[in-house]
């Protein structure tokens, strides 16, 4: 059996869904920098590019919510957040926007996002 | 192009901040548009803003701004014609912000003033500025103005009395109903 430590799984995770599918896209506080998220993110920017990896400003709840928007319209983003601190500011987004979507039009939209955090280092 | 509304209050809320802030780093296409009629429910701008323009913390934020008379229909389009041309040209977000008077409670069809949260002069005041008023002096004096004013009346007030009916004979949604949609499916 392959072992493998948290880290190493969830960068082949995004690898392998960014090769699967050219929507996703993974957005940042420090996605692309040299720590890569404690390497979480390593190695994307350097296959994929800046039009899919890209770093973000210190809005984390303005950040969510045009994640929101983006999976609305057909992208598939990954926003991460490196401190669960930083995290909870994009609750507001979540609760308020996010989870009321499908709802409001009926099942006719859904808001494919995913939000990763870190506890600790994960 | 993509055009977003809001009003004064909005300014106080960090993500509006947030928003300008990363509409003019990546150039969006975007028109902001603010809609100042000096409320926030019952709180006038002056007890929840220094005294400093909207749109001046918007220039600041790195967006191309307009300030006008929202009660003026033409100054509007015009404002309005130019942003959205800019923002897709290529020339990043745009802002613009009218001042305008809220004619009606907070939320919902009815008056409020009975509540003296602004002086009765201030209400004559802003009536006298009705945008749909000060557009009707100014096409009075054009060829036909009564035939199509008359009407284009009429089809605003037709297609009003068929929103309300379509709505009264609508059936209630079932209680049932109520749970579907909260969740996806995957």
């Amino acid at each position: 059996m392959t072992v493998r430590t948290y880290i190493e799984a969830t960068n082949q995770a995004l690898k392998q869904a960014m090769r699967s599918d050219s929507n996703v896209v993974v957005i940042g506080e420090g996605v692309p920098d040299p720590k890569a998220i404690f390497g979480s993110t390593a190695g994307l920017m350097d296959e994929f590019g800046p039009q899919r990896v890209f770093d973000m400003p210190l809005s984390e709840n303005g950040m969510t919510g045009i994640c929101v928007g983006a999976a609305l319209t057909g992208l598939r983003p990954v926003l991460v957040h490196q401190r669960i601190d930083f995290a909870l500011l994009s609750l507001d987004q979540l609760v308020n926007i996010a989870a009321k979507w499908h709802y409001m039009f009926n099942g006719q939209a859904t808001v494919p996002l995913v939000v990763r955090t870190i506890i600790g280092r994960g | 192009m993509f055009p977003l509304f809001f009003g004064d209050g909005c300014f106080e809320e960090g993500v509006t901040h947030e928003s300008l802030n990363f509409a003019a780093l990546h150039r969006l296409p975007v028109v902001f548009i603010c809609e100042n009629n000096n409320y926030s429910v019952y709180t006038s701008l002056s007890e929840r803003q220094p005294n400093r323009s909207i749109h001046g913390i918007a220039a600041a934020h790195g967006l191309t701004t307009f300030s006008g008379d929202g009660n003026d229909v033409e100054a509007v389009t015009r404002a309005a014609e130019n942003a959205v041309e800019f923002a897709r040209s290529g020339a990043g977000p745009q802002f613009l912000e009218f001042s305008v008077f809220r004619w009606r409670e907070h939320c919902g069809p009815n008056f409020d003033d009975h509540l003296t949260y602004r002086t009765p002069e201030n209400v004559v005041e802003g009536q006298k500025r009705c945008p749909i008023q000060l557009a009707l002096s100014k096409l009075a004096e054009s060829k036909n103005f009564d035939d199509q004013n008359s009407r284009i009346v009429r089809a605003i007030k037709q297609e009003i009395d068929d929103a309300f009916r379509f709505a009264i004979e609508s059936p209630i949604p079932a209680v049932g109903e109520l749970g579907k949609f909260v969740f996806a499916e995957a």
